[in-house]
């Protein structure tokens, strides 16, 4: 049983602590660390967690935890525009949600070639407060790679239907596509306006499955049974990209990956 | 904190216990199962104890019990559940004799606890969804279901032996979706089945015919007000578990299709290939298994009425009776 301490208990802290405590088999949640008690009381109640601490060095000194899950403060693609407010730290659109994207485009095209040149333009939809911090609702980017990939990226706050991730891959002697049209269910209902079907509402119906799997292999990994599919190297790459393509952004020319 | 025990550590029993394992403000305590390596090995891997349905009905601290145990074992604990005062989730069907079914709601009612009967089709994200628009006047009044219910391969002819017959073990689920789907009360005031023909033949396996039972069946079914249902069933669908339904109605139709694993496309120079449907009912039903324990204990927390009550499993096992008579004598047209 792998004994785990989480840092940070925001919208993904908890998302990801009751994976811990809940779904995750060979794992157990003990420890969490938040500056908010609203959060604490939040995790005694539902998750049972009774080490709460305010500081992550709190944390790390409590001889019970072995391992740490944690991620970046994050703005969500949100409807209501409350992300305007996270706006200013959160590295801008394309470092912020497109990061997932360069991610799995460099694993897609197969050996993670290496990323040269990046052009980025966008545009602002429904958001104008975002001109302050030079950030904008809908951006889209060319990045080249070694070896001849190319890949585009699109990136939107403001999707009138819902929480839509699709990609295709396009190949020598075919396609593949995932994801395109967002179905939240396999219901089609046809009246006199058409045909239609739900789609889904955000990353969190989308990636439920993904979030269990993920915190599976993590464990895994730290218990010595797999090696993990994905290092902090690979999260370095995706980021220095994703610098790029936000710096073209501003510059207005295609930039070098540096 | 909501205390628990699962009975029966077989196929089902791992998948409920592991989903009330899952759920917060409920904690698994025993698992029982005749066979000790079963029952241990699952225990172990949720964190529960071993026990046994004496035990745990004598346990003060336990509020419900999950009852997943084979069939011929379900009218039994229920009696001894609903005498111990312990709240009920039971695995379908009540029981394969209609007489001994209500006799356990009897019991469920006098004792005065809860009980839900896991008809998980009804919690099916999708079928759930095409429920409620159609609840909602979306297509207008239902007028016509159609309902197709294919298994990937037929269960072996022994199993079938003690399984009451194909209405009885596989159209159970499908008689409970016609009664859910057009004789709900949406403001109508509801509908009942009034009469049903039911006719099926050997198609998948010889050895079928042997124990008396059939792989391949139609069921028509004619409601009070009208209404109509045709049901279409097989032991074996090459292509995987086929779950679909259609609705139609005044101002429109719903379509329920299949679930896939994936939702990957390929486009190739001979074919658009996307992924057969899920293999099986675990894995199509997998959302709508933890669902239905989420459901029951909201349930149980809210006092509001379950979706899936023990009259629906006696009405459905009506249904399924209807139909195996009906076969019986060579296609009857029987009147409910």
């Amino acid at each position: 049983m792998l004994n785990v301490g989480i840092v940070g208990l925001g919208r993904m802290g908890q998302r990801h602590a009751e994976q811990l405590a809940l779904h995750t088999h060979g794992a157990r949640l003990v420890a969490a660390c938040s500056v908010d008690a609203g959060e604490h009381t939040w995790a005694r109640e539902r998750l049972g967690v009774t080490a709460l601490y305010d500081s992550y060095d709190a944390l790390l000194r409590d001889p019970q935890v072995q391992a740490n899950a944690s991620k970046p403060s994050y703005a969500m693609n949100d409807p209501d525009g409350l992300f305007v407010r996270f706006a200013p730290t959160s590295g801008g659109i394309f470092l912020d949600c497109s990061v997932h994207d360069i991610d799995l485009a460099r694993w897609m095209l197969g050996g993670n070639p290496k990323a040269l040149r990046a052009f980025a333009t966008g545009t602002i939809a429904l958001h104008p407060g975002l001109a302050d911090c030079g950030d904008v609702d809908n951006g889209l980017a060319i990045v080249e790679f070694e070896g001849g990939a190319r890949a585009l990226f699109y990136a939107s706050r403001t999707l009138a239907h819902g929480h839509e991730t699709s990609t295709e891959v396009i190949g020598t002697e075919g396609s593949v596509s995932v994801g395109v049209g967002a179905h939240r269910d396999r219901v089609q209902s046809r009246d006199a306006a058409g045909v239609h079907h739900r789609v889904l509402a955000d990353f969190v119906e989308r990636f439920a499955e993904a979030f269990q799997r993920e915190m599976a292999a993590f464990v895994a990994a730290c218990q010595g049974e797999a090696p993990p599919p994905l290092m902090l190297a690979d999260a370095t790459e995706a980021t220095r990209i994703g610098v790029a393509i936000t710096k073209s952004l501003q510059s207005g020319q295609v930039e070098a990956v540096a | 904190m909501k205390n628990v025990a699962v009975f029966g550590a077989g196929r089902i029993g791992r998948i409920h216990a592991g989903n009330v394992a899952a759920l917060p403000g409920v904690s698994l305590k025993y698992v029982c199962d005749p066979v000790a390596a079963s029952a241990a090995e699952l225990a172990a891997q949720l964190g529960a104890a071993v026990s046994t349905p004496e035990a745990v009905l004598a346990d003060a601290s336990i509020d419900a019990v999950v009852i997943a145990s084979p069939t011929d074992t379900h009218s039994d604990l229920i009696h001894r559940a609903a005498a111990a005062k312990k709240h009920i989730f039971c695995e379908k069907p009540v029981d394969l004799s209609v007489p001994r079914a209500v006799e356990c709601a009897a019991a469920v009612q006098a004792a005065g606890v809860a009980c839900m009967i896991g008809f998980q089709r009804r919690f099916d994200p999708t079928f759930a969804e095409a429920q409620a628009r159609l609840a909602r006047g979306e297509i207008g009044v239902p007028e016509m279901l159609v309902v197709t219910s294919r298994d990937p391969g037929a269960p072996p002819a022994q199993y079938l032996k003690g399984s009451g017959g194909i209405f009885r073990d596989m159209l159970i689920h499908d008689f409970d979706i016609f009664r859910w789907i057009l004789c709900s009360d949406i403001g109508d005031g509801g509908d009942a089945a009034d009469t049903l023909y039911a006719n099926g033949s050997v198609l998948v396996d010889p050895e079928i015919a042997k124990v008396g039972d059939i792989d391949s069946s139609v069921v028509t079914i004619r409601t009070k007000k009208g209404r109509l249902c045709q049901i279409n069933t097989s032991r074996r669908a090459a292509y995987g578990y086929d779950q679909r339904f259609e609705v139609l109605g005044s101002k429109g139709l719903l379509q329920c299709g299949n679930h896939r694993p994936t939702e990957v496309v390929q486009f190739d120079g001979s074919h658009v290939k996307s992924d057969k449907p899920e293999h099986f009912f675990l894995q199509r039903y997998r959302e709508a298994y933890r669902l239905e324990l989420v459901h029951f204990f909201e349930g149980l927390q809210s006092g509001k009425p379950f979706r899936t009550t023990i009259a629906d499993g006696v009405e459905a096992q009506k249904l399924a009776d209807a139909a195996t008579q009906s076969w019986q004598a060579g296609g009857t047209v029987m009147r409910l």
